[in-house]
């Protein structure tokens, strides 16, 4: 009679002693008779940590206006740069003219997170259709998206942006789109090496032979293999628009007061940190866990993106 | 019977495909590529096609520039008629869109075939409604059905998975399945079967077999196996070079006199019969640049006389020409005229 092997799950206890003892030993790499390989991720784990300190951050830049006993980013409610107390406005201190540091974080958030996901939203746009066209069409198309590119990154960013907000004012919609464009030269290289890649694959050919046209094929067949490559790099290209604007907003080219900026907040506060440094420690660390909030997210998906590739 | 279950018309019979002195070109920095020379051959209605070749022979630019997906560059030159339409007066986009419905591809590659970040049932469900103008539960229902029909279990629960969730062999089944979508009248296997293992080869060209008799269709199969097609077509077209050195009834594929460079591929086969060790013949150099200069197929022959005499056939060569010559086309055999007729 041929021996069963043991069923899959269902390990007596002289097993799991057994296994208990060589946990530490070389011998714990070499699978049993009857043993479930041990699956290893070939990607790190979800970073919940930034995953739920960049919910928090939205939930309340969302209902900052509804939450009580948050006062208005404008409102004095003490006096100059005054250490924290116990109450919700209080409680990371008051800046400069005693206004609340918590309630222009939070309001501050609006504008830095407004300007991550637009401006992002704007260099997406202008790179995934240049490096669409670019990587698709080859030749003239591609010529035409590699001097994009290339005078986009030519440029020197911070200089370019300061430049256009001089001329055009410091208001929200100049800064996004600014920044935009300036991002822009990133998506146009990633999203054209991509595209070549995709197209040369037997898919598309199938498909093109199945009668697809151009549009079609980019569409249903280029774009979705986009998303793992600029998925990854979005969350990283949030960080870096995050910090520019904070730049600005030190250099003064930033969002003008009253409305708060992080960076303008570090800015008013840099005068008086020697003496009183939680004026500028609030919006440092809350700058510092979302930058770095966003890079984990993006090394997270990054590692997906490679995983899923591996599989290929 | 095609896939929905119309049954083709019994009366239609003759050529459905017919290649006329096809040839293909590219110009690049080394000079003028000549990628075909002047290809000719017919499929005949649910008829299969083997083409044979080793690999630069031409045999997938054949198909390319048939179904124009030849890249932008290429310059393709002579006739293709399907169906009595002149493919060669359509534009590549006109020619793609009327083959797409009528012609089903099935390529060399399945890990690279399907798009990796979709899944099978969008990408099954979108050529069914490109095809046929369904409605999304219809579509899904008919991708369904092809999926059984091409041996993948569980069908209903396999169309949410994406293809990195399938084995090689299962992969290619999508692809055939994909390929059944418009109900084609030509199935092309572009070495459908290369890139796997030699048990799942079997059993997918028993599937193409089986799919090709059961749904009355006409087939190439091209491959650079001649043990592949030579129990599973009726007629093989030989490719060397980026022409047809040879084209026979499969049955008279190893029948004497041949073209010497059927001969060598003959040669080329393992058989169980010879003795343990024996050495199987390989010709030596490499097979004509696709830069060399457009010259007639007797000029080529005699240039190609050094390959075959490094194996010994030298003597076959203006035999072959003659019978080869003297050789009425494919689709005026007699037992053609006679199926024809009957």
């Amino acid at each position: 009679m041929s021996q069963q092997p043991p069923p899959t799950g269902a390990t007596s206890a002289p097993q799991d002693a057994s296994r208990r003892r060589s946990a530490f030993s070389l011998t714990r790499a070499i699978q049993l008779p009857g043993q479930q390989p041990r699956r290893r991720s070939r990607h790190t784990g979800v970073p919940w940590l930034a995953v739920i300190w960049l919910s928090v951050l939205v939930l309340a830049a969302i209902t900052a206006d509804w939450i009580p006993g948050l006062p208005s980013y404008e409102e004095k409610i003490g006096g100059f740069a005054q250490p924290p107390d116990l109450s919700l406005g209080g409680i990371l201190g008051t800046d400069g003219v005693g206004r609340s540091n918590l309630s222009r974080i939070i309001y501050g958030a609006r504008i830095s997170l407004t300007i991550a996901v637009v401006s992002t939203m704007i260099g997406l746009t202008i790179g995934v259709v240049v490096g669409m066209l670019g990587g698709y069409y080859r030749r003239a198309a591609e010529s035409v998206s590699n001097v994009i590119a290339n005078t986009l990154s030519a440029l020197p960013p911070l200089l370019l942006l300061l430049a256009l907000v001089s001329a055009m004012g410091a208001t929200l919609p100049t800064i996004t789109i600014a920044l935009g464009i300036v991002i822009s030269d990133l998506y146009i290289r990633m999203t054209k090496g991509a595209v070549i890649s995709a197209i040369s694959r037997e898919y598309i050919l199938a498909a093109r032979a199945l009668g697809a046209r151009d549009l079609r094929l980019m569409v249903r067949e280029v774009m979705p293999n986009l998303i793992p490559v600029l998925g990854s790099v979005v969350p990283m290209a949030m960080a870096i628009m995050i910090i520019v604007e904070g730049s600005l907003s030190f250099l003064g080219f930033g969002i003008p007061a009253p409305t708060p900026s992080w960076g303008g907040m570090i800015a008013a506060g840099a005068d008086i940190m020697r003496t009183q440094p939680v004026v500028i420690l609030g919006p440092v660390i809350t700058l510092f866990l979302t930058v770095f909030s966003f890079n984990s997210l993006g090394d997270y998906l990054a590692s997906r993106a490679d995983g899923r590739e591996g599989k290929l | 019977m095609t896939v929905d279950g119309t049954p083709r018309n019994p009366a239609e019979a003759g050529a459905l495909l017919e290649l006329r002195g096809l040839t293909a070109t590219l110009d690049s920095p080394a000079g003028t590529a000549h990628l075909l020379r002047g290809v000719s051959f017919t499929v005949e209605r649910g008829k299969t096609l083997g083409v044979v070749g080793e690999s630069g022979s031409g045999k997938s630019m054949m198909i390319k520039a048939l179904l124009g997906l030849t890249p932008a560059k290429a310059v393709v030159g002579g006739e293709s008629i399907f169906d009595g339409v002149a493919l060669h007066e359509l534009k590549p986009e006109a020619r793609r869109r009327m083959l797409g419905r009528r012609v089903g591809v099935v390529f060399q590659d399945p890990m690279t075939s399907l798009n990796p970040v979709r899944t099978i049932e969008s990408q099954m469900v979108e050529a069914v409604r490109y095809h046929k103008g369904m409605g999304k539960g219809d579509a899904r229902q008919l991708a369904m059905s092809l999926l059984d029909q091409v041996g993948i279990p569980r069908a209903a629960d396999r169309l949410r998975d994406y293809p990195h969730q399938f084995s090689g062999g299962m992969r290619q089944r999508v692809m055939i399945a994909m390929a059944l979508t418009c109900s084609p009248d030509l199935l092309i296997a572009d070495e459908a079967t290369t890139a796997l293992d030699v048990t799942i080869q079997k059993g997918i060209l028993d599937l193409l077999s089986e799919l090709q008799r059961d749904l009355g269709m006409a087939m190439i199969l091209v491959s650079h196996d001649l043990s592949i097609v030579a129990g599973r077509t009726d007629d093989v077209v030989v490719m060397y070079g980026g022409r047809v050195v040879d084209r026979r009834a499969t049955q008279e594929l190893f029948v004497p006199p041949m073209h010497p460079y059927t001969r060598a591929l003959s040669l080329a086969i393992p058989r169980l019969s010879m003795p343990s060790h024996t050495r199987l013949m390989a010709l030596t150099g490499a097979p004509p640049s696709v830069y060399d200069a457009v010259m007639s197929p007797e000029e080529a022959d005699a240039r190609d006389m050094v390959r075959w005499e490094s194996i010994g056939i030298h003597n076959e060569l203006e035999r072959s020409r003659h019978s080869t010559a003297q050789r009425a086309p494919l689709t005026e055999r007699p037992e053609a005229e006679d199926e024809r007729r009957g």
